[in-house]
């Protein structure tokens, strides 16, 4: 989703679910037109000729609004809804104006004779104003509500970004100041590695990022890691098939590493060995995080809520082309993480909307 | 002052070493990679104070301390711990100091301080009472040292005048 779309306020006029409305509406007013009393007899050919002109008017509204709609949005929205409102106002008047002059000009007599005929056009116009200032009203309120859903739910998402355990940053702390007496070039790259680990997680590089950057910030934990864990921690990578250039938006891998560190091989008294892997499969990616785990998990606060979290994150990134599988196993766990081939469309539309 | 250093973190304990080397009338006397190897080493080195790593694999430091109450001469508690969500249950277990990682030397010297003021009394005092969380092992004394028993192992209990004996898979004790 691009920034521009985010500020709209004025409902899509030419999306489908507006124009049903629109017909709904346009509809029921036919129906009350016929039914009304003082209607000269409720015939249903008279149902029929009323509802294809207020159909078509409907109609011809909404493409003229969906067509304007780009200049309306850039106004406030009390003057862009008076302006779309009177938009609508002339609209139907020339429209209704139109339909008359050929009404009579065929002799057919449906928009009425005499008094009626007189009546026919600001009948129209009073009409309009009245159903549309409705209409209006209905489609703002609900364009509205749509764009808080939207919001809250992107703000859900960032609020997941950055989730650091901070046991891990007074843990790296703690082994930096050891080695900084006895290895400082150690506690040099460690505090590097953590800068880099907690810019991510504050949010500086943005929403996007590559797989090759992630993967370093995977390197760049693990390091951290072995430091404090020693030969407790043994890895084994087997990433090179991955695309490094893949667009991902960063700190969607590294907290499923720091998970399988957290309840699988810290609380292991002999350590393990984490695996990486990474596949090309038939219709995308495969990377894959396999640690040794206690039988009975020890630590509180559960694996599943970090991998619920991944797992919102990567269904709001790449919808259902990618997915997260947890297989808890006997003494194992591993996660699977699954990507597409390539990235949404959507990431290169909203990189170009940022550096506009 | 002899002070046995307790952390599953090789880095951890190094420093803490250092720490103490600095610190007048304190001196390390041993150094415990797990609440079970505490638990062995402790009867004999006889510390005045241990420093306790919370988060540790197996058993935590939480109850490496209810069982340290056990001994004779309890040792005073002093936990570390990386970030102080354990804090009430560290009282729970009657320790005397509660102090955060990275260590400050100055913070270090006052619990060492402390500890020197009130010695373990308070731990003995605790009686290997606590919270009832969950336990992983029997602690029992045989000739002075003490014994760790899995919980798991334990086939049954049974009174025997002043004693409980604990029947287990390798033996009883």
């Amino acid at each position: 989703m691009s920034d521009a779309d985010d500020h709209r306020w004025l409902p899509p006029f030419c999306s489908l679910p507006t124009l049903f409305a629109v017909m709904l509406v346009a509809e029921l007013v036919a129906l009350i037109v016929v039914l009304a009393p003082g209607a000269d007899g409720a015939t249903l050919m008279r149902l029929g000729i009323v509802s294809v002109y207020l159909q078509w008017l409907g109609l011809l509204n909404a493409v003229v609004l969906c067509s304007l709609r780009g200049a309306l949005d850039r106004l406030t929205p009390r003057s862009g809804l008076l302006i779309a409102w009177l938009v609508m106002i002339g609209v139907t008047t020339l429209a209704a104006l139109l339909i008359q002059t050929m009404d009579r000009a065929l002799g057919l007599g449906l928009t009425g004779s005499g008094v009626a005929a007189a009546r026919f056009v600001p009948a129209n116009a009073v009409l309009c104003a009245l159903i549309g200032a409705a209409l209006l009203r209905y489609l703002f309120v609900i364009e509205r509500w749509r764009e808080r859903v939207r919001a809250a739910s992107k703000a859900q998402v960032d609020a997941l970004q950055a989730r650091i355990r901070p046991h891990f940053l007074f843990n790296s702390m703690n082994t930096i100041a050891s080695l900084i007496r006895t290895r400082p070039a150690d506690a040099e790259r460690a505090v590097e590695d953590l800068s880099d680990l907690f810019r991510a997680a504050l949010g500086a590089n943005g929403a996007h990022g590559t797989l090759g950057e992630e993967l370093e910030r995977v390197d760049h934990y693990l390091r951290i890691e072995s430091l404090r864990l020693g030969p407790r921690l043994a890895i084994r990578r087997d990433l090179d098939a991955l695309p490094r250039d893949f667009a991902l938006p960063p700190l969607l891998l590294q907290p499923l590493v720091e998970n399988a560190i957290y309840h699988g091989i810290e609380p292991l008294p002999d350590g393990g060995t984490l695996d990486l892997t990474g596949r090309r499969l038939d219709d995308g990616w495969e990377i894959a995080i396999g640690n040794p785990c206690p039988a009975r998990p020890v630590r509180r606060g559960g694996n599943g809520h970090a991998i619920d979290n991944i797992r919102a994150r990567i269904g709001y990134h790449f919808g259902d082309r990618a997915a997260l599988i947890a297989e808890p196993g006997d003494g194992r766990f591993r996660v699977i993480v699954r990507l597409p081939l390539e990235p949404p469309d959507g990431h290169a539309r909203a990189m170009s909307a940022r550096a506009r | 002052m002899k002070v046995l250093v307790v952390d599953d973190e090789p880095l951890a304990r190094e420093r803490l070493v250092a720490l103490i080397g600095e610190i007048d009338g304190a001196a390390v006397v041993g150094q415990a990679g797990s609440g079970a190897a505490l638990l062995e080493a402790a009867p004999a080195l006889r510390p005045d104070v241990v420093l306790l790593d919370i988060r540790m694999p197996v058993m935590d430091g939480l109850e490496a301390a209810r069982h340290l109450a056990a001994l004779e001469t309890p040792p005073a508690v002093v936990f570390c711990t990386a970030y102080d969500e354990h804090a009430l249950a560290a009282f729970d277990v009657h320790a005397i100091d509660y102090i955060v990682k990275p260590v400050r030397a100055e913070r270090l010297r006052q619990a060492l301080e402390r500890a020197r003021r009130y010695g373990g009394e308070q731990l003995r005092r605790a009686g290997g009472s606590g919270p009832d969380r969950q336990r992983t092992h029997l602690c029992a004394r045989v000739r002075g040292s003490l014994v760790l028993v899995p919980i798991g192992e334990v086939a049954y209990l049974q009174a025997e005048d002043k004693y409980v004996v604990i029947h287990h898979a390798r033996a009883r004790s």
